[in-house]
């Protein structure tokens, strides 16, 4: 659905390029992580995909159209909820009146529904301007879903809320994801959407470490506790003794622990991406 | 949404309007009566100081007093609030908003640059002539006694105006245009600047403007000292053309041309990150 | 860290529905949540929930009404009861053997307790 193609950008000459000659494949159906440290090009990525960069070669395509052009029909398909954001002084109910005509599969009911899931739910006719911050961002992501966009992509979403918050932030996205979406977050704070993605892709100084489907991590990664003969990817010493990241063995599924993963492909990239690109 | 036209739509055109006017009623309304009531000071100020000492021939059609006035505030605040067209583009959150609507780039150009900078040239006559009413009745009120010329009417305007010269050619319809003319050349620039410099856009302008004419100004020096004679350029440009006019119409013309279609141009190629002076 | 925690999460959500069916919370030939339902509620990835419920149809746990969605099967407690007795042979019961032994719990020792705690 949308495809990046061979894109390569730089900030600056002098120091190469930020992404060179990158590809990814984003289908439906899918929520896809992208996970990095800060700085380390999420951003720039996210902005390549959503046509608000022009790289310096490739393009990015959704159905086709490259994103650049901008086109109506591209970016009425395509929501994206920044890191920061800015909502006018308005009420919510003259907000939604202005902004979702754009949006031709805009739901006022998925609307409600989702502000129900932030506990939002009740005055349309609440000044956007009075919000906290932590409430803007809910208001701005319950509009964001409510689109019913084909493409979702969500930089740093969990950024500036609190726990409840974040848990009613992953109920949002089971929520609203189906089969003909595709929705994609960006984060450095990876706890926060264990079990939620089908794919992760892992980049650190702009280098795509690892793209991977979340059933090929289970089936090539075990996280666990750490025997003898083990040769970890990562360890991580706990008060039940060494936990880690292994190679699986045969038929060995393990509950994927993203943060470890993410440590793990950090620390030790060139393992990982053996393990990655052996076939089975 | 694929069989609407990606280029324009008009309802997708008055959508793009109306959530602008609507997000921004406050500054607008600000601005509006801001002009008004700085129109109606100046014409209250003027005929209370005029009415008083000096006779009706001033104020008559021949001298165009009042709407040289006006014209000369417009020419002021028209680049002014032209500077500020794409104000949006300032921060990295406005450029995020603007690029990722879902209207196509033509329809936001129009909106932010077109009906923003001549929306404000047609209120700005408007007002000019609620302001002249409004003269009118507070003289009355305030029972001055001496000359009250009536309702000026400014949507008529000529050369005179523009130029002062009291040329007959330039009459009639025309003359309608020339001001125009002259309105879009000059907010064209500031809005090719609010583009290309959407922070402290009206500074940058006004001295790039400044720098532009001191080059000419050096470059015409030399020109000067190059060629020995110092009229002979005018004098060629003054007997191959029927006047100055139609060259300085030119130059406007091809000014307001090139500056609101490279405003476009640059607008089309603007990013949210900026990697360019230009871009 | 016990076994539990470091199961696959689908495997862990279908011991959820193991134990909801075995409690009775679920009923023989009674509606289970839709999967985006329970992906939604217990916020996991929907495509998860799905393999949840291709596996515990594959073990006759649950099965599917065309159009009206997954049921719990007649014989989904046995097939559990059937499953989990297997796991815990293969799995934890070696290692609890195991401790009981170093330990040294005799047989007998072993057999009066289970009695006792069948007993309350």
């Amino acid at each position: 659905m949308l495809t990046i193609n061979n894109i390569s950008f730089s900030y600056n000459k002098r120091f190469g390029d930020l992404f060179h000659d990158f590809s990814l494949e984003l289908n439906a159906g899918n929520v896809y992580g992208l996970l990095g440290k800060n700085g380390a090009g999420k951003s720039t990525l996210i902005y390549l995909m959503t046509g608000l960069l022009t790289p310096k070669s490739g393009e990015a395509l959704l159905d086709g159209v490259n994103v650049r052009k901008r086109l109506p029909k591209t970016m009425s398909d395509i929501f994206l909820v920044p890191e920061e954001f800015e909502l006018p002084r308005l009420s919510l109910r003259q907000y939604v009146d202005l902004n979702a005509p754009f949006y031709p599969n805009f739901s006022k009911e998925d609307m409600q529904r989702y502000l129900d899931i932030f506990e939002m739910g009740g005055d349309m006719n609440v000044n956007l301007n009075a919000l906290s911050m932590g409430q803007k961002k809910k208001v701005f992501m319950a509009f964001a879903f409510a689109a019913n966009t084909r493409v979702l992509i969500m930089d740093e979403p969990t950024n500036g809320l609190d726990i409840p918050s974040k848990s009613q932030f992953r109920k949002l996205v089971t929520t609203g994801m189906t089969d003909d979406k595709m929705m994609l977050i960006s984060t450095h704070q990876v706890r926060d959407i264990s079990d939620i993605l089908d794919h992760v892709t892992i980049i650190d100084q702009s280098r795509v470490l690892l793209n991977a489907s979340i059933a090929d991590v289970m089936s090539k990664v075990a996280f666990r506790p750490l025997r003898e003969g083990d040769e970890p990817l990562f360890v991580l010493q706990s008060p039940y003794g060494p936990l880690g990241a292994v190679p699986a063995e045969e038929g060995e599924e393990t509950k994927v622990d993203l943060e470890m993963l993410f440590n793990a492909t950090l620390q030790n990239p060139a393992a990982i991406n053996q393990l990655f690109t052996t076939s089975k | 949404m694929n069989t609407v036209n990606q280029i324009f739509d008009w309802n997708r055109f008055t959508a793009t309007l109306r959530k602008e006017v609507v997000e921004n009623w406050r500054p607008i309304l600000f601005t509006l009566l801001g002009v008004y009531g700085l129109l109606t000071i100046i014409m209250i100020i003027g005929n209370a100081v005029a009415g008083d000492s000096i006779q009706e021939e001033v104020m008559s059609l021949q001298t165009m007093l009042p709407q040289k006035v006006v014209y000369g505030i417009l020419t002021i605040i028209g680049p002014i609030i032209a500077s500020m067209a794409f104000s949006k583009l300032t921060s990295k959150t406005g450029r995020i908003n603007m690029f990722t609507s879902p209207s196509s780039t033509l329809e936001k150009y129009l909106v932010n640059g077109v009906v923003y900078v001549l929306g404000f040239i047609v209120s700005f006559f408007i007002l000019a002539q609620l302001a002249d009413l409004t003269r009118i009745a507070a003289m009355h009120i305030f029972g001055f006694d001496g000359y009250i010329p009536s309702a000026i009417n400014f949507t008529d305007l000529g050369s005179k105006v523009v130029m002062g010269v009291g040329s007959d050619i330039f009459e009639g319809p025309m003359a309608v245009t020339y001001t125009w003319i002259g309105l879009l050349s000059s907010t064209g620039i500031y809005l090719l600047g609010s583009v290309m410099w959407p922070r402290l856009s009206l500074l940058k302008t006004f001295a790039a403007m400044m720098v532009i004419q001191l080059v000419i100004g050096i470059l015409g020096i030399i020109l000067t000292f190059v060629s020995g004679d110092a009229l002979s350029a005018a004098k060629w440009l003054m007997d191959h053309s029927s006047g100055v006019m139609p060259f300085l119409l030119t130059l406007a013309i091809a000014q307001a041309i090139i500056s609101w279609g490279l405003a476009w141009y640059l607008f089309k190629h603007k990013d949210v990150i900026s990697l360019k002076w230009w871009k | 860290m016990n076994f539990k925690d470091n199961k696959a999460i689908y495997l862990q959500i279908a011991d959820r529905i193991g134990d909801q069916i075995l409690s009775g919370a679920l009923v023989p030939e009674g509606k289970v949540p839709s999967v985006r339902e329970l992906a939604a509620e217990i916020e996991v990835n929907a495509n998860t929930v799905a393999r949840t419920y291709d596996h515990l149809q594959q073990n006759g746990v649950i099965y599917t009404k065309r159009g009206l969605g997954y049921f719990v099967s007649p014989e989904a407690k046995e097939k559990i009861v059937t499953s989990r007795r297997e796991q815990l042979m293969q799995g934890e019961m070696d290692y609890f053997l195991g401790q009981l032994k170093a330990v040294g719990i005799t047989p007998a020792e072993l057999q009066d307790l289970y009695s006792e705690y069948l007993n309350k």
